[in-house]
């Protein structure tokens, strides 16, 4: 069934369409909330949150959008929420960000792979050029989709993409050049 | 390199990343569950009062007949493991290879011990693996539940940080519990 | 033919006590293999889990243990064992028996495990009672852990379920919560408890 049948009958209230599409894009929004979160608990939460909260606005849902591009709207809100509420909870039981950083990569040490070795160097970027690099390179955005996604305009998004390449040319350089 | 050849970087590291997680389907099944379960507890639609009932029945139906299929087959794997307990012999006898993984960069020799093997430091002692940071061992072991932990440099005994603690701490340290399912899997 | 099958049986049974012997007597002085050895066969004569009680023998002497905190430990473990079955059921497989047996030497009341086997009947409990006695370890109070074990059961939760619950747990507590606050917030992705509504874009 294509996507915009299966859309068309999950706006109508077809649980069994709407959990076809969950299944479809699941892999696509845990990939974003992890690197975004960098906590699988904290990940799966949030894309659990997100196809809810979609569920119950699917029947406003205006025919013609793109549900993928929707679909991430909602969770780039809520991974950008859930940042926001760790950080208040983190400062409220600890004050070694060093430590807790470390504690939030959830990859054992001293194993390298390459989607690993990946994670961690696009895990060190500032928040909003992470997002901007996942939703260009690893989900494969246009830029005026990316602009519906984060709300910001498409230079601000290409500025973004640019500065979180040149941050990561280094590390991607050793990690490819080994 | 040229403007292309850092594209394509760019695009590897992206493809990189698209790699599923390893239990990225059992988060999947979650969701699911939780999206049916939803839609039993919703009942407004675009304006409609209610789901049609027939709608309903079928979310019902649906979300029994999911609970069904677990149990039948947890069921199943129960029975197998009801064996004579008298004997002392194992739920399941089949064995099943299972990999122990420890990262210690800085040992110079790592040994798994644990329920099936006597305790014994000198029975299963681990190779390295991954660069020389990690050391690693597979053992067959029968279905059921194990009690294990790594000796490090001949004598310090430590738990697997990966791993459930087990509750005992008869000798005042903690060791780790492995679940070997009857189908196979480990469970930690 | 029935005589037979009982002669076989013994003769198993008495196969494995010998060969658990020969194990014990490489490691174990007299005066405590003779101890031992009585544990291990008022267990067999129970039907309760002999290869557990051996373990634990093994683990002690090859960690040194003196053969007075050996033997204890073979008894209080023969106890939990005991406790563990009369809760679970005398059909509980040996792993389940042995996991419950853990559960009740973090403190765990037996009625913990009478409820999640009401509540789960047809399930193996290895998985959850590991977890619940792994959560306790970490410092989940013992009712919040009970309490969240068994929310899961009633969800129908599945080994894999478990797992991902005893891992989130621990990376939050990792994080800086409370252990109590980290096993609750985590058990509502298994149980479906709803997340407070709010706008959506």
């Amino acid at each position: 069934m294509t996507e915009e049948a299966l859309v068309a009958r999950a706006v109508e209230g077809d649980v069994d369409a709407y959990a076809t599409l969950a299944e479809r894009y699941y892999g696509s929004c845990a990939r974003i909330a992890r690197r975004m979160l960098r906590n699988d608990a904290d990940a799966e939460d949030v894309v659990q949150d997100t196809f809810l909260r979609a569920f119950r606005a699917i029947g406003r849902f205006e025919r013609g959008r793109e549900f993928r591009v929707w679909l991430f709207t909602i969770l780039v809100n809520q991974c950008r929420t859930a940042a926001t509420s760790r950080k208040r909870r983190q400062q409220r039981f600890s004050d070694d960000e060093t430590a807790l950083d470390r504690a939030t990569d959830e990859r054992p040490t001293g194993i390298v792979d390459e989607t690993s070795a990946v994670a961690a160097a696009v895990d060190r970027l500032d928040p909003l050029l992470r997002e901007a690099f996942l939703l260009k390179y690893v989900e494969g955005l246009e830029y005026a989709e990316m602009a519906t996604v984060t709300g910001a305009g498409i230079s601000a998004l290409k500025m973004r993409v640019k500065r979180a390449c040149d941050a990561l040319r280094p590390m991607l350089e050793a990690i490819y050049h080994d | 390199m040229t403007d292309g050849d850092f594209e394509r970087l760019y695009e590897r590291a992206g493809a990189a990343l698209r790699a599923p997680a390893p239990d990225e389907d059992a988060a999947r099944d979650r969701l699911v569950k939780r999206i049916h379960a939803e839609s039993l507890r919703s009942t407004t639609r675009r304006g409609n009062a209610f789901l049609p009932w027939w709608a309903a029945l079928a979310a019902a139906a649906i979300a029994f007949a999911a609970g069904l299929g677990t149990g039948r087959a947890t069921t199943s794997s129960r029975s197998s493991t009801a064996a004579p307990v008298a004997s002392g012999a194992a739920a399941d006898a089949a064995q099943r290879p299972i990999e122990f993984v420890f990262v210690a960069p800085a040992a110079r020799n790592v040994s798994l011990v644990g329920d099936f093997n006597g305790w014994d430091a000198s029975a299963t002692p681990m190779r390295r693996t991954d660069g020389r940071t990690t050391w690693s061992v597979a053992v067959q072991l029968p279905a059921g539940r194990h009690v294990y932990a790594f000796v490090v440099d001949g004598d310090a005994w430590v738990a697997d940080p990966q791993a459930p603690l087990a509750p005992e701490q008869w000798y005042g340290q903690r060791n780790s519990v492995v679940v070997v399912a009857a189908s196979g899997d480990r469970r930690s | 033919m029935k005589t037979t099958t009982i002669v076989l049986a013994c003769l198993l049974t008495a196969s494995a006590a010998r060969a658990q012997d020969a194990r014990l007597r490489g490691v174990l002085d007299a005066e405590t293999l003779a101890k031992v050895t009585r544990l291990t066969d008022s267990a067999r004569v129970e039907s309760l889990p002999v290869e557990p009680l051996v373990g634990v023998a093994l683990e002690g002497a090859q960690r040194h243990a003196s053969g007075a905190r050996i033997t204890k430990a073979v008894q209080d473990y023969l106890g939990a064992l005991r406790g563990a079955r009369a809760a679970l059921g005398s059909d509980a497989s040996v792993a389940e028996i042995a996991s419950g047996a853990g559960v009740l030497l973090s403190g765990v009341n037996g009625d913990v495990l009478r409820q999640l086997r009401t509540a789960s009947p047809n399930r193996s409990l290895t998985v959850p009672l590991v977890v619940l006695a792994d959560l306790i370890a970490r410092g989940v109070p013992k009712d919040t852990a009970a309490r969240a074990i068994a929310a899961a059961a009633r969800a129908n939760a599945r080994d894999d379920d478990y797992s991902a619950l005893r891992r989130f747990v621990e990376q939050d507590i990792i994080a800086g919560a409370s252990p109590a606050a980290a096993a609750m917030l985590r058990v509502r992705s298994i149980t479906g408890v709803p997340p407070a509504d709010e706008p959506v874009p």
